[in-house]
């Protein structure tokens, strides 16, 4: 009973985070707003400067907190379905697809609002092909390893092709082109569409989530406590690939949120999936609302792709854990 | 009162025939030992007993498993669960976990998808952590045991799941002595022994000698052979069994196998 109150604190405390780092992310920026002016236009909706950045703002801090959300529910996912806690949602080569159809479209100048629908279609793609040839010609059976070299084989594929793309993009494209590779949020400002697949995929997750912390252990030594291992692997495929191609689709290749998120969770003593997931949710989507906050003021005028920022703040961050838990052994 | 029956029983494994016709009974108040050589195919029966190679039976109409009466495909994973527990030949840890909370794993089948255990389930599995000589190891991360004391983490997990039929992968392997025998003391216990079925991959002749009241022998061609313990276990077919001359030495009333 305490350990179920102390989760219940936990999450408690993320949602608290969550709310308050988007309100940072209202309050700073090119011109830095005081707190008063926010709640005055919460209270009063007003046609002023102020209400133009506050709207702004804050679509640009909601579509960082669903994308950071729906990285980390990802990463967590494919941990446990390769079980390997050094993927992360783009180690299947989801994001790769969803790069080159993105690419492609900056490249053929096709209008920004079609970049969102184009980047989707792409990393569905890259989805289909990774299901098809991981399972094989005849081959009932499936197994994680052979998902992952797939994946990780057909994600060099696409980083070949980008190259390729690069390569004979005039100067002009090049710009906006290596910002979409990097992250980047100042494309899109319609969060809604994300926030309801985070959701979805979360509700849906969590009633997997008992299951998972019995497959992270080892298939057969699931199929051993009663988990239909093969029908779980494939809801879990499923699952996490919809929320990766979500999240790249709506900001570009954001990197070690999905990664180092679970993780950092994991650290706190959480290991049960049913806290694990939703926590996870909460912490990606502060991480990134704060990496974004920080991208766009940190040399503001000049933005920078927050897939700096969460890399900067990610590399020793993993860094750290990974000293960490050698020297527990 | 359970049981485990095979009835025709045929496995192959990539062309190899491992056993050709296996027909035998399982029974709660017996302790069975599985023996043969590497390679003979005794943790796949194990699997298969385990209903954890399905495709076997479906590829060979004429063999049959069933458990409690009831035929294995026809029982879902978690009712099966509840009736029958195995405790595999290795683990993969790769993700952190606390001794306590891998020892509460083994009652996922008990419990309900928003349910976490209760006082009641700590109390019991710390009960089956003593029992095994892990008292005080709670708290400890499963990757820093040694693989003797994982292994008898296994156990408690496995005896956690509360099955009345258990089937284990070598489960004295990376024990040291005393805790072989008091592993194998534990689970062929008069008052365990009334309420379980046993069947045990075993290396040592002499413990399966010791402990166990029926045998089944895989020879190499996919021939097996089945009974009791007192009827199977002579220094003829043992030499058969593994392909290398076994003897039996008597001294003190004790019987001993050995090698020449």
């Amino acid at each position: 009973m305490v350990k179920k109150n102390l989760h219940s604190l936990f999450i408690a405390l993320l949602l608290i985070i969550s709310l308050a780092s988007i309100f940072i992310a209202l309050l700073i920026g090119s011109r830095t707003l005081a707190v008063d002016e926010i709640f005055k236009n919460f209270l009063q909706p007003q046609q002023s400067t102020q209400a133009l950045i506050i709207q702004l703002r804050m679509e640009r801090a909601l579509a960082a907190f669903s994308t950071g959300g729906l990285l980390a529910l990802a990463g967590a996912l494919m941990q446990v379905l390769v079980r390997n806690p050094l993927a992360d949602p783009y180690i299947l080569g989801i994001s790769g697809g969803a790069s080159v159809a993105a690419l492609l479209a900056i490249l053929l100048g096709l209008p920004l609002i079609s970049l969102t629908a184009t980047a989707f279609v792409g990393a569905l793609t890259a989805m289909l092909l990774v299901f098809i040839l991981s399972r094989g010609l005849g081959n009932r059976h499936w197994n994680p390893t052979r998902l992952l070299l797939t994946g990780v084989v057909l994600a060099a594929g696409w980083g070949a092709v980008i190259s390729f793309i690069l390569t004979f993009s005039p100067n002009n494209k090049l710009h906006s082109m290596l910002f979409w590779l990097m992250g980047d949020l100042s494309y899109n400002h319609s969060p809604a569409s994300s926030f309801i697949i985070l959701f979805v995929a979360l509700i849906a997750a969590l009633f997997l989530a008992r299951s998972l912390n019995v497959l992270i252990r080892g298939e057969q030594f699931a199929q051993t406590l009663g988990v239909s291992t093969q029908n779980l692997q494939w809801k879990l495929l499923l699952l996490a690939s919809l929320c990766t191609a979500a999240a790249v689709t709506q900001a570009g290749s954001i990197g070690f949120i999905g990664l180092i998120v679970p993780h950092l969770i994991r650290l706190t003593g959480i290991h049960d999936h049913r806290i694990l997931l939703p926590a996870s949710v909460l912490c990606g989507g502060s991480l990134l609302t704060l990496a974004d906050t920080l991208s766009r003021s940190m040399f503001s005028p000049i933005q920078i792709p927050v897939g700096i920022v969460t890399a900067l703040i990610g590399i020793p961050v993993f860094l750290f854990l990974l000293q960490r838990s050698e020297a527990h052994r | 009162m359970a049981s485990l029956v095979t009835k025709n029983l045929k496995l192959q494994i990539a062309q190899r025939t491992l056993c050709e016709s296996l027909s035998f009974e399982i029974c709660t108040g017996q302790t069975w030992a599985i023996l043969g050589k590497n390679g003979a195919g005794k943790t796949t029966l194990l699997h298969s007993l385990a209903g954890l190679n399905k495709q076997q039976l479906d590829n060979n109409k004429a063999s049959a498993i069933t458990i409690n009466g009831q035929a294995i495909q026809d029982i879902n994973r978690q009712q099966l669960a509840q009736q029958l527990g195995m405790l595999l030949q290795d683990f993969q840890d790769v993700f952190p976990a606390t001794v306590l909370d891998t020892a509460l794993i083994g009652r996922h089948p008990h419990l309900k998808a928003w349910q976490w255990p209760d006082n009641k389930d700590i109390d019991f599995v710390k009960h089956l952590l003593k029992q095994m000589g892990l008292a005080g190891y709670e708290q400890r991360d499963i990757t820093s045991l040694s693989g003797g004391e994982r292994r008898r983490l296994g156990l408690v997990t496995l005896l956690g799941q509360q099955t009345e039929i258990l089937l284990l992968d070598e489960p004295v392997n990376h024990l040291d002595i005393a805790h072989q025998h008091q592993l194998l003391k534990y689970i062929t216990a008069e008052e365990f022994k009334q309420e379980h079925a046993v069947a045990m991959v075993l290396h040592d002749i002499n413990l399966a000698k010791q402990y166990c009241d029926h045998v089944l022998f895989i020879y190499d061609d996919g021939i097996t052979q089945a009974g009791t313990a007192e009827d199977m276990l002579n220094a003829e077919n043992l030499t058969e069994v593994y392909g290398y001359p076994i003897s039996k030495i008597t001294t003190d009333n004790k019987t001993v196998f050995t090698t020449n």
